[in-house]
């Protein structure tokens, strides 16, 4: 029964996880220049949750966030000539690279993490009123 | 407040041992998992494992260390539902210890 606690705070967890990395995200919505100070513009993130059998035993599968991954697709270009981090020449001479963040996307993994979120807790308030119950026949 | 079980469970063993006089000491040195009062104190020295646990994660917190609030709040939920099957169990033993204390020989 205490297990099924364990099993929800997991979830709990991996959700604050995910929550930090979209704020992250949304953060660095238009950050141009990496940590090294590199013209390199800001890449999404997300995470990948796994499951997690020995958090719980019994056959209950706890979750873990796996890994934060970056999505390495291609940043948006604007045409800013005088810009001053526009490319010098090659392909994209005379653009700017943007990081290609899109917001709506970001919004509605942020409220399925926060609804996940209130279901984990809503599972652990059952947990709980059971328990409460169980001492009950003692009682 | 701070809740000591041991202490509440060495009375109530206490009183119990005064009351009924007929325990063996041997035996239950010998065998304490089978022993029952054995295993109520194993069960008492659970309770408090956990609930020092659940103390250290929330001095942790009000500390400032990088913990989960989720997982204090969790340790200290199964801190209190823990003490309180405890409780339950010593009511129930209280309650049949008056009982047996209650007969007319």
């Amino acid at each position: 029964m205490i297990s099924a606690l364990d099993v929800s705070t997991s979830a709990l967890v991996a959700q604050r996880v995910r929550l930090n990395t979209i704020s992250g995200n949304i953060a660095n919505m238009s950050t141009m220049v990496d940590e090294n100070g590199e013209n390199k513009p800001y890449q999404p993130r997300f995470v990948v949750f796994q499951t997690d059998e020995h958090k719980a035993g019994g056959g209950m599968a706890a979750v873990k966030v796996a890994s934060i991954e970056t999505d390495e697709g291609e940043p948006l270009h604007r045409y800013q000539p005088d810009h001053p981090l526009a490319a010098k020449d090659g392909k994209w001479k005379g653009y700017v690279a943007y990081p290609k963040i899109n917001m709506n996307e970001q919004f509605v993994d942020a409220l399925e993490a926060s609804r996940a979120y209130e279901a984990n807790i809503g599972v652990m308030e059952v947990t709980k009123s059971i328990v409460r119950q169980n001492l009950s026949i003692l009682a | 407040m701070e809740i000591r079980p041991d202490s509440l469970f060495a009375r109530h063993a206490q009183r119990l041992s005064d009351g009924v006089g007929v325990r063996n000491q041997s035996d239950a040195t010998s065998s304490p998992a089978s022993d029952f009062i054995g295993l109520l104190s194993s069960g008492v020295g659970h309770v408090n494992d956990i609930q020092n646990s659940a103390n250290l994660e929330v001095e942790k917190m009000l500390a400032g260390e990088d913990v989960q609030s989720a997982e204090v709040l969790t340790g200290l939920q199964k801190a209190d539902m823990a003490f309180r099957l405890l409780v339950q169990v010593r009511n129930k033993l209280m309650q049949a210890f008056e009982e047996i204390n209650n007969i007319r020989i």
